[in-house]
């Protein structure tokens, strides 16, 4: 039967443009350091100037002929790391999610690798990427393209290897890492230094605090998005959000939603930091006005087609005020800690309209096993119509549309209730005070509910006045035969009025009533 | 993470720090200050940092550079041997103006001309690793004038200043050439204000040697920096000749290469000042410092000069072609006779007893602030 097969220049493609951005390829070296048994990784991106970057972790790093092994498997051929060593302090391993190494080919040239392996002799290389290689490779008959064949389970199996570069060992310094890894790219493409520099004069620009939970606090969570703030921000907040460190504390989301994740992700003992600051998970939900809500998810393990999905996670609502900034909004997946793309604003195709109040919402699902094989080839997005990612989707749009917006409708209910109470109460008094700062004598409102007696009136209202005091009697707010939302309006401009009256000539009733009535209106 | 720092705990280098480089800077921002009392600027300090950033920290430890509201030493720019050592000084004072290059071959390209100086997005060349370093050095060469003027320049580069393979007079003094006239530049100051400067503080480590210097680099030493000036300044033979026991400059190379290297440098640095429209101030004139470092290879001397220099009054462009400023002159010739006149402070015997027990605690304080940028990642 004929078979159908996939062109090797297509595959080959992938070494030169996988990612949407810098920290996207930076988060999968991330990764690999955190496979690496790392604790810390270092990343530093010669900010304020970016003419370099690197990256160096203190993990197992990797012998001269791991590298070569790695280099001349081919992209992509690596097998994923199997779980028979575990990784330090019960760390789950993530494996490879996009191409290793070779992504941060996305921001540069050429790089130099430097490793400094458990046991083992400490090796440093050249990793050379050739120049305008897509264009090589779409030649007709490309110098880059080979025969070659691979070993499937013993049957030899002719194929095509393309090459996508060279890489040559240099003589290992004193500034080699003294344990792990370090990969410093010293050919960044002049559009990321153009880029990253031009951000720093951006008009919106904020200097970046020394501490991060400072600059989420001072900025991030002031600022209507990362666009405005520029690259250096987006980068160290996308970092951030997608790479498995810890939250700022057990108490950064409300209601200690995140307070066992964070647990879970402190003991891993992992740390990140870029330019020499510690980044956390950038979400710091404090302080709102109107309160938060909060749900959990936690549907326990499923099947789909076979093979196991499990999931858990939260979704908090800001009452009332739009998450800050915009890129918070909506809900990021993780896969073994590891955020995949960005917070999804559409909460996975979510298809009710919920208005503004989709702009409160933020969320989190952390994926411990599944979904690997619904990841996009971009490793930032999914496949969604893959069952996998079908059955989080539903899960998630349930959890949305039964328990989330409904306790958030219920909430703006009882805050409008109490809203409308704190300000009538506010406005009863405004009444008194405006008719006491024109009248030394004290006020007594007194309303009352209708009666057969006063109903044939066409108006049951009066005022008295005596040396020391003002009395007013108005028909109760409910009474009154207006639309609800002017009834104490109207209430209230009765009120004056009976006192205008009590003036003795109708100029100065007139002028009394303007008085108040403005007076009335500038306060209420 | 990368090893420390070799020669961190060389007392007499530190000697150099705090009893040398520190007044010199702390007198210089004295005079910042009094010039923009109303509205002050911060230092700018350039450096050839190495050693961990510890010049830039005993600075910022003694208040003498000051970093900006947001804790960055935004004002300091340095250079460093080798891209993985930017890294690494980066982290211990962070937010400083790190570049990865070669200086001099960055300041040299200078002299291709500054028409394409910055990044932008090209037209028509393509995108290849030879066009993009192209355009990355040029863009460090932009960035790097437009840093210009520094308040303190300290160019401790730790390395011959002369290099025999290299074309007379070497891209070192030929990049120096290149910074005094930068230094001219109008830049613009931490209060957001231009400036210019009337004088700065110029810092310049080397080794002594290389011994075997061929002969086109000996004579330049012997002829460009000694004997010519001998021939135009009757004065300065008397105090050249009790230098040199009586020794004519040819003899005295030959018989003494340290004690004539010792001339010829700091008087060579006072020549290309003057010859940039500045000299140095003769209130000091350079004090030169000198210590032996052991090493695998031998032991070498290192030769620290420190100095403030003055632009010169009226400047270049106001005055008939080649002149100098009469002042400047005579400021110069005292300068070298002092040179000539004093003896390099060799400070081996002076880092003893209670000062070394001193500078080693103060070492130990300074190793410490570190920390406070840049906690040892096992703390």
């Amino acid at each position: 039967m004929p078979k159908i097969r996939v062109h090797e220049r297509a595959l080959a493609h992938l070494s030169r443009g996988l990612y949407r951005s810098p920290a996207s390829a930076l988060r999968e070296l991330v990764s690999n350091a955190w496979d690496a048994n790392a604790a810390r990784v270092e990343i530093d991106t010669n900010y304020p100037r970016f003419f370099q970057l690197s990256i160096e972790d203190n993990g197992d790093g990797f012998t001269r002929e791991e590298f070569e092994n790695l280099m001349s498997g081919g992209i992509g051929n690596s097998q994923k790391r199997t779980d028979n060593e575990p990784l330090k302090y019960g760390r789950p391993t993530i494996g490879r999610l996009g191409i290793g190494m070779l992504g941060i080919a996305q921001i540069c040239g050429s790089f130099i690798v430097t490793s400094t392996p458990k046991s083992g002799k400490p090796f440093k290389a050249r990793v050379n990427l050739y120049d305008l290689a897509k264009e090589k490779m779409d030649e007709k008959q490309s110098e880059l393209v080979h025969d070659a064949t691979t070993n499937f389970d013993g049957e030899q199996i002719p194929g095509k290897i393309v090459d996508v570069g060279t890489y040559e060992f240099e003589k290992v310094d004193a500034d080699a890492p003294s344990r792990g890894t370090r990969i410093l790219v010293d050919d960044v493409t002049p559009i990321f230094t153009l880029a990253f520099t031009e951000s720093l004069t951006l008009e919106e620009y904020k200097p970046m605090p020394r501490d991060w939970r400072q600059a989420v606090v001072r900025v991030l969570n002031n600022a209507p998005s990362l666009q405005i703030l520029g690259d250096y921000w987006r980068l160290l907040w996308e970092l951030s959000a997608a790479c498995p460190i810890p939250y700022f504390a057990n108490d950064a989301l409300p209601k200690n939603i995140v307070k066992e994740r964070n647990i879970a992700l402190e003991s891993y003992k992992f740390g990140l930091y870029v330019d020499g600051r510690q980044l956390f998970k950038p979400v710091l939900l404090r302080e709102n006005p109107g309160g938060y809500t909060t749900t959990r998810i936690n549907p326990g393990p499923m099947k789909v087609y076979g093979k196991n999905l499990s999931f858990s996670g939260y979704i908090a609502v800001q009452e009332g005020l739009q998450l800050k900034p915009d890129e918070l909004r909506g809900i990021l997946i993780r896969i073994k800690n590891v955020g995949i793309g960005y917070y999804d604003q559409s909460m996975l195709d979510y298809r009710f309209n919920e208005g503004p109040r989709t702009r409160w919402l933020t969320g989190e699902i952390y994926v411990d096993q599944g979904l690997e094989d619904a990841l996009n080839v971009d490793r930032d997005s999914f496949n969604r119509f893959h069952p996998e990612f079908r059955a989080l989707q539903d899960h998630i749009h349930t959890v949305l549309r039964n328990e989330v917006f409904p306790a958030v409708y219920k909430n703006i209910d009882v805050r409008s209730k109490e809203r409308k109470t704190k300000i009538s109460t506010k406005r009863s008094g405004v009444v008194k005070s405006v008719i006491q700062d024109h009248d030394d004598r004290s006020v007594h409102i007194v309303r009352t509910a209708a009666t057969e007696e006063n109903e044939e009136k066409s108006s049951y209202s009066s005022a008295h006045r005596t040396r020391d005091s003002i009395e007013v009697v108005v028909a109760k707010e409910d009474d009154l035969p207006t639309g609800k939302a002017s009834r104490q309006l109207a209430q209230a401009v009765l009120t004056i009025f009976e006192v205008a009256l009590l003036e003795t000539d109708k100029a100065a009733q007139r002028k009394k009533f303007s008085e108040l009535l403005l007076d009335l209106l500038k306060r209420w | 993470m990368a090893e420390g720092f070799a020669f961190e705990g060389c007392l007499l280098k530190h000697y150099i720090r705090k009893k040398v480089w520190l007044p010199f800077c702390r007198d210089r921002l004295k005079k910042i200050r009094a010039a923009t009392k109303k509205d002050p600027r911060r230092l700018r300090y350039f450096t050839f940092c190495a050693v961990g950033a510890l010049d830039v920290l005993l600075l910022d430890r003694e208040k003498v550079i000051r970093k900006s509201s947001n804790d960055e030493f935004d004002t300091v720019f340095f250079f460093d041997k080798s891209k993985e050592a930017v890294i690494e000084t980066q982290k211990r004072i962070p937010g400083a103006n790190g570049f990865p290059g070669d200086f001099a071959e960055i300041v040299l390209q200078a002299a291709d001309g500054d028409a394409e100086l910055g990044l932008h997005i090209l037209t028509d060349a393509r995108d290849t690793r030879e066009v993009r370093q192209k355009q990355m050095r040029k863009a460090q060469l932009g960035a790097l004038i437009e840093s210009f003027p520094f308040d303190v320049v300290n160019l401790d580069v730790e390395q011959y200043l002369f290099r025999p393979r290299e074309k007379l007079p070497g891209v070192l003094t030929n990049a120096m050439r290149r910074m005094l006239e930068w230094q001219r530049r109008e830049g613009i100051g931490s209060n957001g204000k231009p400036f210019t400067l009337d004088e700065f503080t110029l810092m310049f480590t080397t080794q002594v040697g290389p011994t075997g210097l061929p002969d086109e680099y000996m004579s330049y030493l012997r002829d460009y920096c000694l004997v010519s000036n001998l021939a135009a300044h009757q004065e300065l033979n008397d105090p050249f000749l009790k230098k040199s026991n009586g020794k004519n400059p040819t003899q005295f190379f030959q018989d003494d290469f340290d004690g004539a290297f010792k001339l010829a440098v700091p008087k060579g640095l006072s020549e290309l000042a003057l010859e940039q429209d500045w000299f140095v101030d003769d209130a000091r004139g350079i004090e030169v410092y000198q210590f032996d470092r052991p090493h695998a290879g031998g032991t070498y001397r290192m030769l620290h000069m420190v100095m403030a220099v003055k632009r010169q009054a009226p400047p270049r462009e106001q005055r008939a072609p080649g002149q100098q400023a009469g002042a400047a002159l005579g400021a110069h010739k005292k300068t070298i006779i002092k040179i000539f006149d004093e003896d390099v402070v060799a400070i081996e015997s002076l880092v003893a007893g209670k000062l070394e027990d001193e500078l080693k605690a103060d070492l130990e304080r300074l190793l410490e602030h570190r920390t406070r940028y840049y906690p040892p990642p096992d703390a």
